[in-house]
C-alpha cells in the first residue's frame, strides 16, 4: 500500500462528493506543491476516478427491483451482454466512409445525412471528423476551404472533431451555433432551443448576442435567442445522455414520463402511460434502446400495474375499454 | 486539469499499469521506487499540452520511465551496471492497435467492473449505492443500516482497494479467449466470451 496514493485518493473522494472549502483547497495545493510524487499520485487518483465513472455510467442496472435492494452478485454485468455486443457489431458495421468532397477541385459540396426512427449512423466525414447520428435526425454537411459547417436540421448528433485550426467546425441548430476546433461534443435540437453536451475539449456556443464557452463535462440547454446561456458541469449526466451511441438508454432517477419519452424517440410502437400519477415515479435502469417492451414489462412488475401490448402501442397502467393481448 | 489527458491516461496508462509495474520491479530496488516512477510518469504526461502526437503510448510511458531511472542513477552518482542492463527489460513489444479514439473500450469497462466485483461485500454495496444508484451519504447509510461514518470509511477503503488491484491486475491480463477482439475493417466484431 502506498501512503501517498491513499492520501491522493482521499482528496479525490472528498472532491467527488462536494467542493473543497478555501482552507482545504490551500491544504491540497500545498500538498501537491510539496512533491512531484504527490502530484503524480493525485493525477493517478483522478484517472482511477474517471475510469470508475466511465465504467459505472455504462453498467447494467435493473429497475425491476427496489433501489435499496442492492445487488451483490459480482457477475451481473455479463447478463445480456451478448446482445449488447452483437448490437455493437451491427452499429460498427454501419460505419461508412462517406466521401464528402473527395475531389480536390471541389471547393464546396453539401451532403445530407439522415436517419429514420430507430436508425443510427456513424459517419466519417472527409476531414476525418466523425459524426454519430441519433435516431430521426438530419444533418447537412458543407466542408469548404475555410470552414466546416454542419446544419442540424433535426434530431441529435455527437461529433468527434478532427483538429484543424484553419477550418472552424461549426454546428448550427436553429438559432444556436456551436464552434469547435478539435474536440468532441453532442448537439440535440429541440423546438425551443438546442442542448449542447461536451465530452472533450472546449466549444464555443452562441445564439444572438449571448455567448458561452463549454469545456469537457459541461452541458447547456440554450433556448433560441436567449439573453444568457447557463452552463452546468455534469459529466455523468452527459455520459447518460449520450448512451444512445452504445445503443442504450440509461436512467438514474429520471421520471417514468421522461423514460417513456426517451423510448418513444426510437420506437415506432409508442409507450403510453394511462395513469398520469405514474409519470412522476422515479426509475433506475439501463436498457437496449429497442427494448421498449421489456422495459414496460419491468415497469409493470416494479410498480405493480398492468401492461397491455398491442400492435401499435404499449400501455402502462390500467386502461378503460376492451382489453386485448393482455400479458 | 486537462480532461483530454485524463481520458487519454484512463485509456492507455491505467489498464497498462499492472504490466508496467511488473517490468519496473525487475529494474527498481523496492516497491516504493516503483510507486515513485509510476507517479512521476503520470505527472510528466500531465505536463504535456497535447498527447495527440503520441502514436505508441506504452512505448512512450516506458521511455519516460527509463529517463527517470537514468536521471536518478546519475543523481546518485552510482553506476549500477545491473540496473543499466536491466533497463532493456522495460521495452515492450507493443501489439496494441495504434492510436485509438479516446473512448473507454469494452475490455477496459469489463476490467473495471470486474475489479469492483472483487471488492468485499460491504465495500461493494456502498460503492453501488453511492456511485451506481447515486444515493446520498445519508440514504446509503439508511438503506444499509449503518452510520454515515461507516459509509465514508467503506468508500475510502473501496477506492484504496481498487487502486491496489489496478497495480496488480491490468485490463489486458484477462485470458485471450475472454477478450473482445478488435473490429476488423469490415466492421465485424467477434465476441468469444462464452
Amino acid at each position: 500500500m502506498s501512503a501517498i496514493d491513499n492520501q491522493a485518493l482521499a482528496w479525490l473522494r472528498i472532491q467527488s462528493e462536494r467542493e473543497l472549502d478555501a482552507d482545504e483547497r490551500s491544504h491540497l495545493d500545498a500538498w501537491l506543491a510539496e512533491d512531484t510524487r504527490h502530484k503524480g499520485a493525485y493525477i493517478r487518483a483522478t484517472v482511477i476516478n474517471n475510469a470508475l465513472a466511465q465504467a459505472v455510467s455504462q453498467h447494467e442496472l435493473y429497475p425491476g427491483e427496489d433501489r435499496y435492494a442492492l445487488r451483490t452478485d459480482a457477475s451481473e454485468s455479463t447478463g445480456g451482454n451478448r446482445r449488447a455486443l452483437l448490437k455493437y457489431g451491427a452499429w460498427a458495421a454501419g460505419i461508412g466512409l462517406l466521401g464528402v468532397g473527395v475531389s480536390l477541385n471541389v471547393t464546396e459540396r453539401q451532403t445530407t445525412l439522415a436517419t429514420s426512427r430507430g436508425e443510427f449512423r456513424r459517419v466519417a466525414l472527409a476531414d476525418t471528423s466523425v459524426a454519430s447520428i441519433n435516431s430521426s435526425s438530419r444533418l447537412e454537411v458543407r466542408l469548404t476551404r475555410d470552414k466546416r459547417q454542419i446544419t442540424l436540421v433535426k434530431g441529435e448528433a455527437w461529433f468527434e472533431v478532427a483538429k484543424d485550426k484553419t477550418k472552424p467546425f461549426v454546428v448550427e441548430a436553429g438559432d444556436v451555433r456551436v464552434r469547435a476546433v478539435g474536440t468532441a461534443f453532442g448537439v440535440r435540437r429541440f423546438k425551443d432551443g438546442a442542448e449542447v453536451l461536451v465530452t472533450e475539449g472546449t466549444v464555443e456556443v452562441w445564439t444572438g448576442n449571448a455567448k458561452a464557452l463549454l469545456t469537457a463535462g459541461q452541458r447547456s440547454f440554450v433556448p433560441y435567442r436567449t439573453a444568457q446561456i447557463t452552463v452546468a458541469r455534469q459529466p455523468q449526466e452527459i455520459q447518460r445522455k449520450l448512451a444512445w451511441r452504445e445503443g442504450k438508454l440509461i436512467f438514474t432517477r429520471q421520471t417514468l414520463g421522461e423514460a417513456v419519452a426517451d423510448f418513444n424517440r426510437y420506437s415506432a410502437k409508442k409507450i403510453i402511460i394511462s395513469d398520469p400519477a405514474l409519470e412522476s415515479k422515479r426509475i433506475f435502469g439501463q436498457y437496449q434502446i429497442d427494448a421498449a417492451e421489456q422495459f414496460a414489462k419491468d415497469i409493470g412488475a416494479y410498480l405493480d400495474v398492468p401492461i397491455e401490448v398491442s400492435i401499435e402501442s404499449i400501455v402502462i397502467g390500467a386502461q378503460d375499454g376492451p382489453r386485448k393481448n393482455s400479458i | 486539469m486537462n480532461q483530454d489527458i485524463i481520458n487519454w491516461l484512463t485509456v492507455h496508462l491505467l489498464p497498462f499499469e499492472a504490466e508496467f509495474r511488473a517490468r519496473l520491479r525487475r529494474v527498481c530496488t523496492s516497491a516504493a521506487d516503483v510507486d515513485d516512477v509510476i507517479q512521476e510518469v503520470y505527472c510528466k504526461v500531465m505536463q504535456m499540452n497535447d498527447v495527440a502526437h503520441v502514436n505508441d503510448p506504452r512505448g512512450y510511458f516506458v521511455q519516460i520511465a527509463k529517463n527517470l531511472i537514468t536521471d536518478r542513477l546519475r543523481r546518485d552518482a552510482v553506476v549500477n551496471i545491473d540496473v543499466m542492463a536491466n533497463l532493456g527489460e522495460l521495452d515492450i513489444q507493443d501489439d496494441m492497435p495504434g492510436p485509438e479514439r479516446i473512448v473507454f473500450g469494452r475490455a477496459e469497462l469489463r476490467w473495471v467492473m470486474g475489479l469492483i466485483g472483487k471488492l468485499p461485500d460491504r465495500c461493494r454495496e456502498v460503492f453501488r449505492a453511492r456511485r451506481i444508484y447515486g444515493l446520498s451519504l445519508k440514504e446509503t447509510a439508511d438503506s444499509l443500516g449503518v452510520t454515515e461514518k461507516a459509509v465514508e470509511y467503506e468508500s475510502a477503503k473501496g477506492m484504496e482497494l481498487i487502486s491496489e488491484m489496478m497495480k496488480r491486475q491490468g485490463a489486458h491480463d484477462i485470458p485471450p479467449s475472454m477478450k473482445v477482439r478488435k473490429m476488423n475493417k469490415a466492421g465485424k466484431t467477434h465476441v468469444s466470451d462464452r
